[in-house]
C-alpha cells in the first residue's frame, strides 16, 4: 500500500513539477490556526555584545552579509532568511530562567496590516509587538493580547548585565555558547508588572528572529519575549493552544486566509507557495462553548457563526483549489478522531501530496509513533512550533512536497 | 417527527442499505441524512459515504447550524486502510474506498466514548 501510494505520489510530484506554471502552489494547512508574532521595526533588540540594535536593522545587515543575499527591498511577502554566514547571538534565557546566549538561526519579515499592541511597564519599559507576540510570564508565556494588567513580566538588565565581551564569557569559534560566568549563578534578572497595553492600527513590515535553543531574546528595554517559531511564519499558526491554554477560546480564527508568496529558502534554492490557513475543520459548532469565555452571547452567536462559514470554505478550498495539504495533529491528542479520518480520506481521494506535522513533540505526553501508525501511508514529521524542534526537516520536506 | 418519537420516549434509529443510496445523488444522500438527524434521529448508513460526500456533507452541516436548533452532527466510520484493506484495488480501479458502516446522530444526543482501528463506542442520549 505505501509502495503504491509512493509511486503515485512521486507520479504526481513530478507531473506537477513539468507543467508546474508560475503561480507558487496553494498549500493548505489543516489544523489549529493562530496568528504571526512579531515586532515592530523600530523596536530594539539586544545583541551578546551588550549593544542594541533596531530588529529592522539585525534582518537587513543578516540578509546583506550572507553569501547569497536575498534581494528585499521591495518584496512584499513573508521571508524567512537562514542565518548561515552571520555570527549574531543574542542574551536569552534559558528554560530555569536564567541568562544565557543564544544564536540568532533565522531572521524574518512579514507585510502585516492589523493591531499592534504596545506593552508599556511600571517602570516606563515599552515594546511594540503583534497580539500573538508571547512575553516570558513566569515559567510559561503569555501573548500580548492575554496580557493582564500588573501581570510581572520577566526583564533583564541590557546595561550591566550584557556588557561588551569579556575573555570566556562568550562563545568558542561559534560552535558552542557558553553562559558567562559571572551570569552563571543569576536567575532571571527581575520582573516587571504591566502597567498599560495600547492597541493601535498598523500597517508594514514586522519582524522577527528565531533563536537557536533557548527561543527568547531581549528587547532594547530589557523585556523577555519568545521568539516565535519557524511554523508560525510560513502558516498563521500551529502551536494551537500552547501558548495560554486555559484562556483559549475554540475557533479563535473563523475563516480561510491566504498568504501569497511564502517563501522559503533551502540549500540555495527558494520554494514559493501561497498559504491558506484554514480554521480547525469539526462537524459541530455550539455557540454556547464560547459563553465559557465571558463572550457575551450576542458575540458568542456572531463567532459561532463566522466559524460556521469558515469550515464550510475550508472544505471548499480543500475541493477546489488546493494543490497540496500539510495536515498539522496535535501528537499529544488521539489521531483516531472523525474528523482527522474524514479529511485525510478527502486529502487522499483528491491525490494531494500531503505532509502530516505531528506537533507539540515538546510535551510529555507526545507521541509521534502513534500518527505514524494512524496514517502509516503518508509522510509524518515530528515537530514542536513551538520551541522551534525538527524545523530544518520541516523546511525540507515542505521542499521536497511542494517545491 | 421527532415529537412523536420523543412521545415515545425513545430515540429513532433510520438504518439504511447501500442498496437505497447507490442510486442517490450526492445532494440527496446529504438530504436524507441531514432530514433525519434534524428530527433527532441516529442514521446508520450501511455503505457510507464517498470523502467527497463527506466533505460536502461537513459544509451542508455547517450551513444549517443555527443557535438554540441544530448545533451540527456526530459521525463515526471505522479510520480509513485500518479495519480493512480492500482499498487499494478499488483505489487502483477508481472505485471509492471500500464501503464503511457509518453512524450520524445530532450532536447533542450522539457522543462518542472511544475509537479506535476496529472499535467505536458511541452514547446515545434522548
Amino acid at each position: 500500500m505505501g509502495l503504491l501510494t509512493g509511486i503515485r505520489s512521486s507520479i504526481a510530484n513530478v507531473t506537477d513539477r513539468l507543467f508546474a506554471d508560475e503561480t507558487p502552489k496553494r498549500i493548505g494547512i489543516y489544523g489549529p490556526p493562530n496568528a504571526g508574532k512579531c515586532l515592530a521595526p523600530d523596536e530594539e533588540v539586544v545583541l551578546a555584545d551588550g549593544t542594541t540594535a533596531r530588529i529592522e536593522s539585525v534582518f537587513n545587515d543578516i540578509v546583506a552579509s550572507e553569501n547569497d543575499p536575498t534581494d528585499v527591498s521591495d518584496e512584499p511577502h513573508e521571508e524567512w532568511i537562514p542565518v548561515e554566514q552571520s555570527d549574531v547571538r543574542v542574551p536569552s534565557l534559558r528554560a530555569d530562567l536564567r541568562p544565557t546566549t543564544g544564536e540568532v538561526t533565522h531572521v524574518f519579515r512579514q507585510r502585516y496590516a492589523g493591531p499592534l499592541y504596545t506593552v508599556k511597564t511600571e517602570t516606563g519599559r515599552t515594546v511594540r509587538v503583534s497580539p500573538e507576540h508571547p512575553f516570558v510570564t513566569g515559567t510559561d508565556f503569555t501573548p500580548a493580547r492575554d496580557l493582564e494588567h500588573r501581570q510581572s513580566i520577566a526583564v533583564v538588565d541590557p546595561e550591566p548585565t550584557f556588557q561588551s565581551p569579556q575573555p570566556g564569557v562568550l562563545t568558542d569559534g561559534g560552535t558552542r555558547t557558553t553562559v558567562a560566568p559571572a551570569m552563571e549563578d543569576a536567575a532571571v534578572t527581575g520582573w516587571d508588572d504591566v502597567a498599560s497595553i495600547d492597541v493601535e492600527h498598523y500597517s508594514g513590515y514586522i519582524y522577527d528572529l528565531t533563536v537557536a535553543d533557548h527561543h527568547t531574546f531581549t528587547t532594547g528595554d530589557g523585556l523577555v519575549v519568545h521568539n516565535t517559531t519557524l511554523a508560525n511564519r510560513i502558516a498563521k499558526d500551529w502551536t494551537g493552544d500552547e501558548i495560554g491554554a486555559e484562556s483559549h477560546v475554540p475557533h479563535e480564527t473563523r475563516e480561510a486566509t491566504r498568504k501569497e508568496n511564502v517563501e522559503i529558502k533551502r540549500n540555495g534554492s527558494s520554494v514559493t507557495i501561497d498559504i491558506v490557513d484554514t480554521p480547525g475543520v469539526t462537524t459541530k459548532v455550539d455557540y454556547e462553548e464560547f459563553l465559557e469565555f465571558d463572550i457575551e452571547e450576542d458575540d458568542a452567536i456572531a463567532r459561532s457563526r463566522e466559524a460556521t462559514e469558515g469550515v464550510a470554505e475550508a472544505m471548499h478550498w480543500l475541493r477546489e483549489d488546493i494543490d497540496g495539504v500539510i495536515y498539522v495533529l496535535d501528537s499529544a491528542q488521539d489521531p483516531f478522531t472523525q474528523v482527522n479520518t474524514m479529511l485525510i480520506g478527502i486529502i487522499e481521494s483528491r491525490e494531494l501530496p500531503v505532509l502530516i506535522f505531528a506537533n507539540k513533540i515538546d510535551l510529555d505526553d507526545s507521541n509521534v509513533q502513534r500518527i505514524s501508525s494512524a496514517f502509516p501511508q503518508h509522510e509524518t514529521v515530528p515537530l514542536s512550533a513551538l520551541e522551534g524542534d525538527n524545523m530544518d526537516e520541516v523546511y525540507d520536506q515542505i521542499a521536497e512536497y511542494f517545491g | 417527527m421527532a415529537k412523536a418519537t420523543e412521545a415515545r420516549e425513545g430515540v429513532q434509529i433510520d438504518l439504511i442499505s447501500g442498496e437505497r443510496m447507490e442510486t442517490k445523488a450526492t445532494m440527496e444522500k446529504i438530504r436524507m441524512i441531514l432530514d433525519g438527524v434534524h428530527d433527532g434521529n441516529i442514521v446508520i448508513l450501511e455503505e457510507g459515504l464517498t470523502p467527497d460526500e463527506e466533505s460536502r456533507l461537513i459544509e451542508v452541516t455547517m450551513s444549517e447550524i443555527s443557535p438554540d436548533e441544530f448545533s451540527g452532527i456526530e459521525i463515526e466510520t471505522y479510520p480509513r486502510g485500518a479495519a480493512e484493506d480492500g482499498g487499494i484495488l478499488d483505489r487502483i480501479m477508481g472505485r471509492r474506498d471500500g464501503s464503511k458502516l457509518t453512524v450520524i446522530g445530532p450532536a447533542n444526543r450522539l457522543q462518542t466514548l472511544h475509537k479506535d482501528e476496529t472499535l467505536i463506542k458511541a452514547l446515545v442520549s434522548q
